[in-house]
């Protein structure tokens, strides 16, 4: 296996042009900031739940309610609404509350997951303030026929098979992936309780297809089903037991089109969100949350010089949302951007972008996102970058049964960041200071009648550093070493008070080693997560303790090819007795196998 | 030294206590306990964490914040939302709506005794009558239909019957032998429900002309604050009534229509032959009697969401809703000057006095 970390940024990358990703956004508009991008030999080293992934390869801090269950990141200070998670593109956080669960998303749909730190509303929309994550499903032009299995069973009955075919020629392409995740999930407390209630089970199907009708005109599809159980843990055996399901669906169909100096994208996309909550087991009643969301798309490039490119980009979303406590409500939101980028000099380029939406249902701002990339020698380069972005209110926020407050306005973020990259032999580390100022923020308190009503209250300051780390050395050309970590510093308080927010940690650390000979491959990941506040007024009686989580895994491939690989993980070999929320502990030591099969 | 000294005091002080009351053979025993003079707040506590509950001295001079785990450590804790506490002569029930448990406490000394986990739906409030504790269960939130009322043998800590109501229920009030119960939560309801424990069953159901938010009993009559939206109003406005029920008769009259407002009369209780009740951070005080709106509140609380409020001898304790962080409670005088402003722990609801 290779490191599977990527660090990429455009100077640095030179995509091959027979992988196709859709979110071409992502390798173009990143001036000036660090994408972290995470392969599927990564994926593989860890859960299938998204949460699991993020949660020990990147600076990305989760507060998860025990395993598997509900779980929301806060990414560089943010709140849970304020990270975007796109995919191929297209902004799926939650019509409802405007997060993403990150335990709904199962890795093994995709074959690329990758993150950017800082804001990008500019192209990516509402959300993108602490930072984006990205979930891709790639294409690949060239003769290919691929069949991967991954199989893994661990401790509580936890069962993961993964599946991917990739087929190719150089005029069309389909990546089809299938995976399913279940676990009992009944691992034991420190305090001699257990994981009672926490079983849940997941399967998703992701396909993306594409076609080259000619030389100047591509059709391309992507569709995704997800469909999810989970009930949710107990934390004392008398609690009344509770359930959750998704069924998610995502359906993107694209154009391509050049003529002359100019690349024309047409995008049609369909979401459809629904869920459904059962608050009691011992009844059959529900609530349920339902939107379907209709996104046409029309994105212009058009390549003014060689060196110097224009885009615009036109999106209307229409959101019919109905749900238990909601009613219906329809939205409609128009959006326009434009985009410049200009390679100035082979060692200089900047970007520009703006953004604009036109709704009925909020007061949009005025956005804009500003970069540059200036390297000054092989080893060193500076990036800069300032936006501003925006959150905008859900449905809960709106239309909450007497409690909604159709008056809101969009949270908004100003924000500047400086990175530094230093390139030595193998050797990358970059480090990125930032400032972000977040206003407007939604919160949720009860009013004089105890009425719980959203209002834009809180102005919040971030400001931090965040790094990573890159090596790898190959010794007598058969040991060969890999480490890849990253460090993240949060400062995130009221700007009233001055405490810092609760459950954002000072200090994160991932680490991860690799370690391979001949046939054998080995991997150690370390996950160092610092004292949280869990009290607004930073009562250090109530604080939650640091931990460290450790992880080990070794594989042998066998086979004339080495086409299967035979490995065992120990998750949490210290057995730490941790939780990442207050009363929700995570599992002690626990063990999985797997069977990695290529053909 | 100074702590030996201080010792000597204490155990010659505990002696000569011990003396005097040894002295009248007749006299009933004090009960003992740290928390004999005093009232307990309980605290609901995080969504994900667990409820507590503070003590407070009589004389405001002394709280514990977290007095279940001072003097219980490695018991387990009184579970999510800690809803309110219910006594018998010597021990404390203190419910937790969120986890289906009732902790069993001394109530002197608040040591553990014991737990009731079973039959328990979302559990709101107890009274204790003849030796068996009443409490009212919300089960499916979505439905008044499905409310019971679980009977507790309190010798066993067992359940040994349930009461289906069949409409939405909360607090519950001895008066004369029969059980008073708020047909109504979260203001969705408009009955009083009348429980015969000496047949196990509802005898009387009194409805209400708005929907009910509280109400006592005093000399014969219920006196019930209810609430009406106003049509077409944007900010929904509501108008609130003071019901008076004869109990004798079942008759119902209006006492008084409050103006309307987007916030209206809530919390009534009853405290020598006063009524108090509070609208937004305000209190009022009226006679029993009063079918005038009053033109001045009593007092003004200096939080922000008066979540807790009760009238006890000659006292008005009011608890700030407060759901992030340890809260505080504020005690006044029945003329409206501040006593007192005290820190307890996170989301106080209720008062409850030893």
């Amino acid at each position: 296996m290779c490191a599977g970390f990527l660090y990429s940024q455009e100077r640095t990358v030179t995509p091959l042009d027979s992988v196709y990703l859709t979110d071409s956004k992502l390798k173009e508009y990143s001036t000036g900031r660090d994408v972290l991008t995470l392969s599927d030999s990564i994926l593989y080293q860890n859960r299938a739940l998204l949460t699991n992934t993020l949660n020990f390869n990147t600076p990305i801090y989760f507060k998860e309610n025990g395993l598997g269950m509900v779980s929301s990141p806060s990414f560089r200070g943010t709140t849970a609404s304020q990270t975007a998670v796109l995919w191929n593109g297209i902004n799926i956080n939650s019509q409802f509350n405007g997060q993403l669960d990150f335990n709904t998303i199962n890795t093994g749909a995709y074959n690329e997951i990758s993150v950017r730190g800082g804001g990008g509303s500019v192209v990516y929309g509402t959300g993108a303030i602490g930072g984006s994550v990205h979930l891709n499903t790639t294409l690949s032009f060239e003769k290919l026929h691929e069949h991967n299995l991954f199989l893994q069973y661990g401790s509580y009955t936890t069962r993961d098979a993964r599946y991917t075919f990739k087929l190719g020629t150089d005029q069309w392409s389909l990546n089809l992936a299938l995976s399913r995740n279940s676990s009992d999930n009944d691992y034991e407390y420190p305090n001699g309780g257990e994981n009672l209630n926490g079983q849940f089970e997941n399967t998703a199907f992701n396909v993306g297809l594409g076609f080259k009708i000619n030389d100047k005109n591509s059709i391309r599809i992507f569709s995704e089903l997800f469909d999810g159980e989970r009930h949710f843990s107990l934390i004392r055996a008398s609690e009344t037991a509770t359930k959750y399901q998704d069924l998610n669906s995502k359906n993107l169909l694209e154009w391509e089109s050049s003529f002359g100096d100019f690349i024309s994208v047409t995008r049609l996309a369909y979401l459809d969100e629904h869920y459904k909550y059962f608050g009691n087991l011992n009844y059959d009643s529900f609530t349920f949350g339902r939107a379907k969301t209709f996104i046409a798309k029309y994105d212009l490039s058009y390549s003014v010089l060689d060196n110097l490119t224009l885009n615009t980009v036109l999106t209307n979303t229409n959101t019919t949302g109905e749900g238990s406590s909601l009613g219906e409500n329809d939205r409609n939101i128009f959006a326009a951007a434009l985009l410049m980028k200009h390679q100035l000099a082979s060692d200089f380029k900047y970007e520009l972008g703006f953004r604009k939406e036109a709704t009925a249902n909020y007061d949009s701002p005025f956005l804009f996102s500003v970069g540059a990339t200036k390297d000054f020698s092989d080893f060193f380069s500076l990036n800069v970058n300032a936006s501003r972005n925006f959150r905008i209110p859900t449905y809960n926020d709106l239309y909450w049964s007497s409690a909604g407050n159709p008056d809101l306005l969009p949270e908004k973020s100003l924000q500047g960041q400086i990175g530094a990259v230093f390139n030595y032999r193998s050797l990358r580390l970059n480090i990125t200071g930032y400032y972000n100022s977040v206003t407007d923020m939604i919160r949720w308190l009860p009013g004089s009648d105890g009425v719980w009503r959203p209002v834009n209250e809180d102005e919040v300051q971030i400001y931090g550093l965040e790094s990573g780390l890159n090596w790898f050395k190959t010794f007598k050309n058969k040991h060969r070493f890999s480490l890849n970590a990253t460090y993240a510093y949060t400062i995130s308080e009221n700007k009233e008070t001055g405490y810092q927010l609760i459950y954002v940690p000072f200090h994160k650390v991932t680490a991860g080693m690799n370690y391979n000979y001949k046939r054998l491959h080995t991997n150690l990941q370390f996950l160092y997560v610092g004292e949280v506040f869990t009290r607004s007024d930073n009562n250090s009686r109530y604080n939650l303790d640091p931990y460290t989580v450790g992880n080990f895994s070794m594989g042998y491939r066998f086979g004339k090819s080495e086409q299967f690989e035979l490995g065992g993980r120990i998750n949490n070999f210290f057995d730490a007795e941790y939780q990442s929320v207050e009363n929700r502990w995570m599992p002690g030591r626990n063990f999985t196998m797997y069977l990695n099969f290529k053909l | 030294m100074k702590i030996n000294k201080l010792s000597l005091l204490a155990l010659l002080g505990v002696f000569i206590l011990n003396s005097c009351s040894n002295d009248d053979d007749n006299l009933e025993p004090l009960p003992e306990g740290d928390y004999t003079d005093g009232f307990f707040v309980t605290n609901e506590g995080m969504f994900e964490g667990r409820g507590t509950v503070s003590f407070i001295s009589d004389d405001l001079q002394t709280s514990d914040i977290d007095v279940y785990s001072t003097v219980n450590p490695s018991e387990s804790d009184l579970g999510q939302f800690v809803q309110s506490i219910f006594f018998d002569e010597d021990n404390a029930y203190v419910i937790s709506n969120g986890s289906n448990y009732i902790t069993v406490v001394d109530r002197y000394t608040f040591e553990y005794i014991g737990v009731i986990d079973s039959e328990l739906s979302i559990p709101r409030y107890g009274e204790v009558v003849n030796g068996k504790a009443y409490v009212t269960n919300q089960g499916d939130f979505s439905t008044g239909a499905d409310d019971y009322v679980v009977v507790i043998d309190l010798e066993t800590l067992t359940v040994e019957n349930t009461l289906i109501i069949g409409n939405k229920i909360d607090k519950l009030e001895e008066e004369d032998g029969l059980i008073y119960i708020q047909g109504s939560a979260f203001n969705d309801g408009n009955s009083i429900n009348v429980l015969d424990p000496t047949s196990n069953s509802i005898t009387t159901t009194y409805t209400t002309e708005g929907s009910l938010n509280s109400f006592d009993i005093e000399d014969g009559f219920i006196y019930a604050l209810t609430r009406k939206d106003v049509e077409g109003t944007d900010p929904l406005e509501k108008v609130a009534y003071l019901e008076k029920i004869d109990l004798a008769t079942g008759n119902r009259s209006t006492q008084i229509v409050f103006s309307q407002a987007t916030s209206v009369a809530k919390n009534l209780t009853i405290e020598d032959d006063t009524i108090y009740y509070m609208i937004g951070t305000s209190v009022y005080k009226i006679a029993l009697s009063t079918s005038e709106e009053p033109l001045q509140d009593l007092l003004t609380f200096s939080g922000n969401l008066a979540y807790g409020f009760d009238v006890e001898d000659d006292r008005i304790f009011i608890a700030q809703g407060t759901f992030d962080s340890d809260s505080f409670v504020e005690i006044y005088s029945t003329n409206g000057s501040l006593l007192k402003n005290i820190t307890v722990g996170l989301g106080p609801n209720g008062f409850y006095f030893n």
